[in-house]
């Protein structure tokens, strides 16, 4: 059962080759500028000390700090470990704390994109395995933002009114990939 | 009964391996490996089903997906699965079939007796037959349906479960014959990655039932080999019993995969692949077809590569005594193999009238006489075939009767360009082999094979070869040595197909059944009537005839139609043309396409961060867009009625607590953020103070309300707005359209909040109190907060913002809290203090105090249709500045006097109900069409006057003040109206003391 009120929490799915578990609740925030984005782009680099990928679905990592997820033109989601933040405001932009808007799931192994594949139709074959990602998509209907922390682990975050909804449908396709895998071993 | 027709030796099926299976009831034995099919002949079942329209026997005609006959239903209850072709089922352990289309049995079909009267059931009959009276349409619909049919739906939801992936690869190649193979490994070899799917469980296609060698090997076990190595591939995927049955825009093809069956509940039946390809290469293959001769359905008549399928492929004999007729090279293979399998064959009749001697001698060496220039006229038997009867191909009537139970016929090769013309490519005929091939593509894809035209295996395995490196090429890969890779050395009789059009055979009675199109019971006759009759098109003789529909949507039939229509139009073929060719290919089971998303979850559903304290609550939850929301919240023993008037009340005379979360939230930031809603807005919003909040009114484009909700000032440059729940998404789509497109020059930004608040409005003339108690920090009197004022406090210690905002008329506050705490404030709210106990209310009650002070609702007043002036808000209309909607609103349509407006309507016998919806008359009569002027928008039993309320859009508006209208209820009876009186839309409260406490 799910807890609306925060992250459901510990492994939710675990098979060969496959692990859902709840992702961290971090500290997100939302940083725009549609008149002036490189005034953005160069306060984001003299606060967090590193520039931010100015293309669209790159992630930049701050050592000890955010990672910057750029989804669009002169637009980056900051996402904090718990309890840290972006400590002053930002010029000619807005910064807004997004933080509740949404809860997820970690998906890890082999098979997290064959996962990912049963509801979203994004084509993640040209992400360059080295680096870290992001996209916005849909997963089965369900407004989705995949945040890649490695090759096969991936964090996918829903709108929270959505997160019982993405659980059952995301599950649903755990178990049956489980089912198809154990069924071709078996012959 | 035993597997009397099944040989000991030969064959890819598993002996090891036996499957019981029931077909009818009646128990049977199979192998691993076989198909219902195939193990049905191997049964010496031949009966297999009833035809469409005659209910004529039916038996198994092909071996593949263009089985036109042997439909049978699978399963029982829900699972039952109707129209499933037996040629493609694959044989598991207690399988369990039946036959379709008869009654009471397969053997004894009552509605056979359509087959007696079929001379006066030509194509078309029921639109001329059943044309009068018209009002028994339906019970003649009803019994046509019936006595034509194609199995019965199950009427139980589906218990089994369906997946459903998106894939995407460098090249998908669809189908696993030598062509397709080859393509694949040559693909695969420049590093690309590669999808290969075949519709059979084993690769290979047809050299699953040839009797070739292929590097040595037998060409079954070649195809086994290239399969595997190419499964063993990192940048391969492959899917056997996969078939691809649409070719969609943006080169994406769809794909259903079989699952075979296990025990593990969770395992999908079928998974629905859409898969999107940077090239496709097609290698589906050729579709036989049949000859057309007289009585050309029987059970036993049989296409000739099925025939010899069923002896190779199976070690099946589908009959004891054969009779070949062919029109190409392929006829004699099949003789051959008949033959060496132990079958007797009676004769080849070959409709040509000269063939290779090499031929002839492979006839000659197994005692087949041979008669060239001689095809079957006519066949006779019963629910089996008998006899034929053969002749020459140019003289009616036949000379000679032939016993026989199995006849093999070949009528040439149909390309299977079904996939090709599904990407808007026209395919163009071709004479050398008188048939359709893929014409310039439309998409990223190539055809190669026999798909192409192209029957010869070398000839297949070469193109394979360039095809797979070309597309690899084109999807971006360097091909760096393209002589890698070379195609199997063949062995063994391969011979050229060679074939000669050969259309119908000589009618040898007047009324004699040629069918063209086996499955739907279209004979030559009914194309000569269609053609007679005007349906000289191919595309209205396909709908006069039905030739070409159905399951197997003409896979055998739609050529030989073609050029049996040319002939009559005295065209060639490609003046004819082929009708379109449109998805699925085969069919396709509805719960495949609807995937996971099916009965409630059909839409995704939305929940409020307090949904868990409202199921605790005991809630009756409705839907509200994609938001489940409490209706309301009744005790035991209480209607929802009560319940909802309950609610009501105690929000006019204490304290009650609602969900408002799914409001849509929007921050608005920038230095030109006054301006922006200055524009988006009918009132002014630059002017606002910080701290205060305002009620606005956007419209559309043509000056229709789009949309109200409150903007709060949070300083010099920044916002909040909230907007209504249904069209959260779509003002914040309106807002960005007009950013990004009319107005890229004003420094705004958005950022969507609904998701970040969680939402309360604590309403009634307790509420300060009830608030102020967890809110120590600041006082909420209305000197410090006065309506429409705003503050950022704590409540309950939780971080909020607090808007004095009304929906209900009574003192009210709206709580905003981070989403992660909204069930934490919400169990603060409900907790009972100094003897006041907050009540919890939910949309019902919400829409009882909104329609008592006579506010618009989103969708019921402000229904798209109506303007700010029609719902009495023209006050709000700014003439200071512009706005979006200002100048439609100017067109004189828009100020006609006659429009329809905002007014309240009371019962005028007291008691009764003023139903929402109801048409408003000016007479107590219906005067029928034309008649009505407005109608209820909103109706609801009012507490605080303990009667009947409702707002209605009516023409004139308040100028019909204190008349009498009436209230056309369709559910009382056209003549029946309730009478109502007009007042002004406010029932409660108007001056606003209560709001303003």
């Amino acid at each position: 059962m799910i807890d609306h009120s925060g992250s459901p929490g510990g492994t939710l799915f675990s098979a060969p080759g496959l692990t859902i578990d709840a992702a961290p609740v971090d500290h997100w925030l939302q940083a725009g500028s549609r008149a002036h984005p490189s005034q953005l782009k160069a306060f984001l680099a003299t606060a967090l000390g590193v520039e931010p990928n100015e293309r669209v679905n790159t992630v930049t990592r701050v050592p000890g700090g955010p990672e910057i997820l750029a989804v669009g033109p002169g637009r980056w989601l900051l996402r904090y470990p718990p309890g840290r933040t972006l400590d002053s405001p930002a010029p000619q932009s807005s910064v807004t704390d997004i933080s509740d808007s949404m809860l997820g799931f970690r998906v890890s192994g082999d098979g997290a994109r064959e996962l990912l594949g049963t509801g979203c139709p994004l084509e993640l074959g040209d992400w360059d395995d080295t680096r870290p990602g992001c996209a916005h998509s849909l997963f089965h209907h369900i407004p989705l933002l995949i945040h890649r922390l490695q090759n096969n682990t991936l964090d996918l975050l829903v709108p929270r009114s959505y997160l019982a909804e993405f659980q059952h449908a995301l599950l649903h396709s755990a178990r049956a990939l489980a089912a198809l895998q154990s069924n071709t071993e078996n012959g | 009964m035993s597997q009397k027709f099944r040989n000991l030796t030969g064959g890819n099926i598993s002996r090891n391996s036996p499957l019981d299976f029931r077909f009818n009831g009646t128990l049977y034995q199979g192998y691993q490996g076989d198909t219902l099919a195939s193990a049905l002949l191997a049964n010496g079942v031949r009966l297999v089903g009833r035809s469409f329209k005659y209910h004529r026997p039916r038996g198994v005609f092909s071996a593949g997906p263009e089985e036109p006959s042997a439909l049978v239903q699978l399963g029982r209850g829900p699972l039952a699965e109707p129209n499933t072709r037996a040629t493609q089922v694959e044989l598991s352990a207690n399988l369990e079939a039946f036959s379709q289309n008869c009654w009471p049995s397969v053997n004894l079909d009552l509605l056979s007796i359509n087959n007696l009267f079929s001379a006066v059931l030509p194509a078309g009959f029921y639109y001329k037959t059943f044309m009068a009276p018209r009002r028994l349409w339906p019970w003649y619909e009803k019994m046509i349906r019936k006595a034509a049919g194609m199995g019965t739906a199950p009427d139980q939801a589906d218990p089994d479960h369906y997946l459903c992936s998106y894939a995407h690869c460098d090249v998908l190649v669809v189908g696993a014959g030598p062509s397709g193979l080859m393509s694949a490994r040559a693909a695969a070899s420049t590093g690309a990655s590669v999808m290969l799917v075949d519709e059979n469980p084993a690769p290979g296609g047809w050299l699953q039932r040839e009797r070739l060698n292929l590097d040595g090997m037998p060409s079954a076990n070649w195809a086994e080999s290239a399969w595997q190595e190419l499964t063993d591939l990192p940048n391969v995927t492959v899917h056997a019993r996969a078939t691809a049955f649409g070719y969609y825009d943006h080169n994406m093809v769809a794909i259903l995969e079989r699952i075979p069956g296990g025990t593990d509940k969770d395992l999908p039946s079928q998974r629905l692949w859409r898969v999107r390809a940077k090239r496709i290469v097609l290698a589906t293959g050729a579709i036989e077809r049949p000859l057309v001769f007289a009585n050309n359905d029987r059970p036993g008549v049989m296409l000739a590569g099925a025939a010899r399928a069923y002896a190779n492929q199976y070690a099946v004999r589908a009959g004891s005594r054969a009779v070949v007729a062919t029109n190409n090279n392929s006829g004699y293979l099949t003789a051959v193999d008949l033959a060496d399998s132990g079958l007797a064959v009676a004769a080849v009749m070959d409709s040509r009238c000269s063939v290779d001697h090499a031929l002839l001698g492979m006839m000659e060496e197994r005692g087949i006489p041979v008669d060239l220039g001689h095809t079957v006229h006519d066949t006779r038997g019963g629910k089996t075939l008998g006899a034929v009867r053969t002749g020459a191909t140019d003289v009616a009537g036949g000379s000679q009767w032939v016993d026989c139970d199995l006849l093999a016929v070949s009528g040439g090769w149909s390309p299977a360009v079904h996939l090709h013309a599904q990407t808007g490519a026209r395919p163009v005929y071709s004479p050398q082999i008188e048939a359709f091939v893929p014409g310039p593509s439309k998409q990223a894809e190539q055809t190669i094979g026999a798909a192409r035209g192209n029957y010869e295996l070398e000839g297949c395995l070469n193109e394979g070869l360039r095809a797979g490196m070309q597309a690899a090429r084109l999807a971006g890969f360097d091909i760096s040595d393209e002589d890698s890779l070379s195609i199997p050395a063949i062995s063994g009789v391969n011979l050229l197909y060679g074939q000669e059009a050969f259309w119908q055979a000589p009618r040898p009675g007047k009324r004699s059944k040629q069918f063209v199109d086996i499955q739907d019971d279209v004979t030559t006759l009914d194309i000569e009537l269609a053609h007679r009759e005007g349906y000289v098109s191919v595309e209205h003789l396909k709908r006069y005839t039905t030739l070409g529909m159905g399951t197997d949507q003409g896979k055998t039939s739609n050529i030989n139609g073609m050029a049996l229509l040319a002939r009559l139009r005295q065209e060639p073929i490609p003046r004819v043309g082929t009708t379109t060719f449109r998805p699925p290919y085969t069919p396709v089971t509805l719960g495949a396409l609807a995937g996971g998303e099916t009965g409630a979850r059909v839409k995704p559903t939305r929940h409020t961060p307090m949904h868990a304290q409202h199921l605790a609550l005991g809630a009756v939850f409705a839907p509200l867009g994609l938001w489940t929301r409490p209706q309301g919240y009744p005790r035991p023993g209480e209607s929802m009625q009560q319940c909802v008037q309950r609610e009501a009340r105690a929000v006019r005379s204490a304290v009650g607590l609602t969900d408002v979360s799914t409001l849509g939230k929007i921050s608005i930031q920038g230095a030109d953020a006054g301006e922006f809603l200055n524009r988006i807005y009918v009132n002014q919003f630059s002017s606002l103070p910080t701290g205060r909040a305002r009620y606005g009114l956007m419209l559309r484009e043509d000056g229709m309300i789009l949309d109200d909700g409150t903007v709060t000032r949070l300083s010099e440059h920044a916002y909040f707005m909230t907007c209504t729940s249904g069209n959260a998404s779509g003002v914040l789509q309106h807002l960005e359209y007009y950013l990004e497109v009319a107005w890229p020059e004003l420094d705004v930004n958005l950022c969507e909040l609904t998701e970040q608040w969680a939402a309360v409005a604590l309403a009634g003339p307790l509420s300060r109190g009830v608030l102020q108690r967890l809110c120590p920090e600041s006082a909420l009197d209305a000197t410090h907060l006065p309506v429409m004022g705003a503050i950022d406090t704590t409540v309950a210690g939780i971080p909020a913002r607090i808007i004095r905002i009304s929906f209900s008329g009574e003192l009210a506050f709206e709580i905003y809290v981070p989403s992660s705490r909204g069930g934490e404030l919400w169990d603060a709210l409900l907790v009972t203090r100094d003897h006041i106990e907050v009540t919890p209310y939910g949309m019902d009650a919400l829409e009882v105090l909104r329609i008592e002070k006579g506010f618009i609702g989103i969708g019921t007043e402000a229904d798209g249709r109506t303007t700010a002036e029609d719902l009495g808000l023209q006050r709000m209309l700014s003439k200071k500045k512009w706005f979006v909607g200002q100048l439609a609103l100017q067109r004189p349509g828009l100020n006609h006097a006659d429009r329809m407006k905002l007014v309240g309507l009371t019962p005028a016998i007291a008691g009764d109900e003023l139903p929402e919806g109801a048409q408003v008359l000016a007479q107590a009569v219906s005067t029928g069409p034309g008649c009505s002027i407005g109608h209820v928008s909103s109706s609801t039993h009012s507490v605080v006057l303990g009667t009947s309320i409702a707002l209605a859009l009516v023409k004139g508006g308040s100028i019909r003040s204190g008349d009498t209208v009436f209230l056309a209820d369709p559910a009382r009876g056209a003549n029946q109206t309730i009478p109502a009186r007009v007042t002004a839309p406010c029932f409660y409260d108007p001056e606003g003391a209560r709001l303003h406490d």
